[in-house]
């Protein structure tokens, strides 16, 4: 019985052990370290921003003729069905608000933001979703397992499911990356709406255009600049954009919020480690005392 | 406890695992609806309401799963020697958990015939990556740490050896895991700074995350030994479930002190009062699963009876199943939700199979024995 060694559970463990448990751990913090070096160092491949193939929609300029629509369900052979959101077979839709007094009014075209810094590519734990060099944020639907972490975590709604498959895969806007011509919308659209083009000119069109009519455009900015982090679809409109469904993101990215917490983990794993080894040995002598006072109370 | 006997045998079911297995029955129909017709049909989910009750489930689970790290924890690394045998009984109620956890992914994913592609293809910045591998690594830790009871059940003597040389490491790394998965469950919501409301959201979600799940695993691990004294007349040595009342009462106050003092910090207490379901909901977790335990397991004279502890234990559950769910969808913006039969069935039936499957393992295998 005073042989240090519990019975019931066979704890039986020499100092030798504890070799094992630093090594175990050393190995555990190395393979920790190299993988999230790693991760960074992809993560700063391709084109400078202002080089991204991007899209710019000036809600003043769109008429709502929905052409833009139709050639999108053309273009990527979508079903025609009666919705009045983005769905599985929508990947972009034209809404009109009217305000409640009917005295303003204003279209927006949503479809995916193409985000600088998109949450689907950051939330995708097996990473289906990807953003590519030049700046499309683009779906490989063999390798996504169907969680659904891209769909709550976009914050202007995009990636959606064909619900009536029993086996569904996410549905969204690639910006037509694979099309030479450009996304068929911004081809298609008759009123110069929407323009395609690099980012960094698109912008630059946008603040001309602002600063041609300097009270025309709502807080005299291009909407994905900066919100959320920058997108690759940037709009221009003359009502509130929240009034037109964009979320106030602020310029700070959303994957930024969950990177503090994903890089701590090599550490906390150390830190965890080391605490249980030493608490352990720490706490070792006492045994056999613990074992008697734990019968007793 | 009434129980039918099998024909032929002197095997003896309780009336209760019937009870259970006929809710099985029911929730695998329900789940074949799910593979056959699709999430569509089988739940109310949709593009706005991507998550629901299976999430809860999910997210429930794993957090009572937290008991087998806890109470190894506290056993085998404090050297707790008195919490030996529950906390076998905890790593067992753990080990079931994750079980019961990755069958309910085969109905929740779009593609669960995919779930190897964890595997294959990794986004180490996803939360859900992290916790996925952490799960996979630590029902593999589990499963080395139940071995041995196995092993002593066949006689494998020299199995036995082998796994008491490489205990103390895979207790270690079994903590290690779990600590970094409960808090990566709690990162997974970092990213829904807009989504989730104000009460649930905050940057510290992964340290709630991991508190509250030690707390309910305490409380888990007090409510399965309570069970297993009833129906298979457990013996605990002396002192076992109060000593558990106060680690559950410290770890409860920890906790509340933590999300309240985390509200206050950011301005944010003013919306307990604003009377919105999700403020309701916050009464409900928050009293329910911390407040009155915290008075029960205060007061000297109910803190050493089994059924005020019994009771504390209960609330807290409840507590933290409102808590998940509160982040899986009360919490979260988006279309109206309310479960479908099917996605009920399957959850009660998933959560049937663990309990049937604990009932038989803690049936052939001894868990609680006798020391010295």
């Amino acid at each position: 019985m005073n042989n240090n060694s519990c019975q019931t559970c066979g704890t039986d463990v020499s100092r030798r052990d504890f070799l094992k448990i630093a090594g175990a751990s050393t190995c555990g913090i190395a393979v920790a370290a190299l993988t999230s070096g790693e991760a960074l160092a992809s993560s700063n491949e391709g084109l400078p921003l202002e080089e991204h193939k991007a899209m710019l929609y000036d809600s003043t300029v769109c008429i709502g003729c929905k052409q833009c629509e139709a050639a999108c369900k053309l273009d990527n052979n979508l079903a025609e069905e009666d919705v009045n959101d983005l769905s599985g077979n929508t990947f972009t839709i034209i809404k009109e608000y009217i305000s409640e007094d009917g005295t303003e009014s204003a279209f927006r075209k949503y479809q995916c933001m193409h985000c600088v810094e998109p949450s689907c590519v950051a939330s995708c734990p097996v990473a289906a979703l990807t953003k590519l060099g030049d700046g499309p944020v683009v779906y490989d639907e063999d390798v996504c397992i169907g969680c659904r972490y891209c769909m709550q975590a976009c914050p202007y709604g995009v990636p959606a499911y064909d619900w009536s498959q029993a086996y569904p895969l996410i549905r969204k806007c690639d910006l037509c990356y694979d099309r030479p011509e450009g996304p068929a919308c911004a081809e298609t659209c008759p009123k110069g709406a929407l323009i395609y083009g690099k980012r960094g000119e698109l912008i630059q069109m946008a603040k001309e255009r602002i600063a041609l009519n300097p009270d025309k455009y709502y807080e005299n900015r291009v909407f994905g600049e900066h919100d959320g982090g920058g997108t690759s679809f940037l709009i221009l409109a003359a009502v509130p954009f929240e009034k037109i469904g964009l979320p106030p993101l602020g310029n700070e990215s959303l994957p930024s919020h969950t990177h503090t917490a994903t890089s701590v983990v090599p550490g906390l794993f150390a830190g965890v480690a080391g605490l249980m080894s030493s608490i352990y040995i720490r706490t070792k002598d006492n045994e056999d005392d613990d074992l008697h006072e734990g019968g007793t109370t | 406890m009434s129980a039918i006997t099998i024909p032929g045998t002197k095997k003896q079911i309780p009336i209760g695992i019937i009870m259970l297995a006929v809710l099985s029955i029911v929730g695998f129909y329900a789940m074949t609806i799910r593979w056959v017709d699709g999430l569509g049909i089988a739940t109310n989910l949709s593009d706005t309401r991507p998550w629901g009750l299976w999430i809860s489930f999910d997210l429930a689970v794993m957090a009572f799963s937290g008991s087998a790290f806890t109470m190894a924890a506290v056993s085998h690394i404090l050297h707790k020697n008195k919490y030996h045998n529950i906390a076998r009984v905890a790593l067992i109620g753990g080990y079931v958990g994750y079980l019961s956890a990755g069958a309910a992914l085969t109905v929740e994913l779009g593609r669960p015939e995919r779930l190897w592609h964890f595997f294959a293809y990794h986004n180490l910045h996803s939360p859900l990556f992290e916790v996925g591998m952490c799960v996979i690594a630590y029902t593999g830790i589990l499963t080395l740490e139940f071995l041995p009871m196995l092993f002593k059940k066949l006689k494998w003597g020299k199995m036995i050896k082998v796994m008491r040389a490489i205990e103390v490491p895979v207790v270690v790394a079994g903590i290690t895991l779990s600590t970094g998965h409960q808090s990566s469950l709690g990162s997974i919501s970092l990213i829904l700074i807009y989504k989730l409301h104000p009460l649930w959201y905050s940057p510290i979600l992964p340290i709630i995350f991991l508190a509250s799940a030690m707390t309910s695993g305490i409380a888990m691990t007090m409510l399965v030994g309570f069970i297993g004294t009833r129906v298979f007349n457990w013996e605990f040595r002396k002192g076992v479930f109060s000593g558990l009342g106060r680690i559950l009462l410290y770890a409860s106050i920890f906790t509340l002190l933590l999300k309240l003092g985390d509200l206050a910090w950011s301005g944010e207490l003013g919306l307990l009062f604003e009377n919105s379901l999700q403020s309701k909901i916050y009464f409900i977790e928050n009293v329910a699963g911390y407040v009155l335990p915290i008075i029960i397991l205060l007061i000297p004279t109910l803190n050493k009876k089994w059924s005020w502890l019994f009771r504390a234990s209960v609330l807290s559950i409840i507590g933290l199943v409102t808590h998940r769910m509160a982040v899986s969808f009360f919490g979260l913006a988006g279309a109206d939700y309310f479960p479908t039969w099917q996605e009920f069935a399957s959850t009660a039936g998933l959560f049937s199979v663990g309990i049937i499957l604990l009932w038989i393992i803690a049936d052939n295998i001894p868990l609680v024995v006798e020391e010295h």
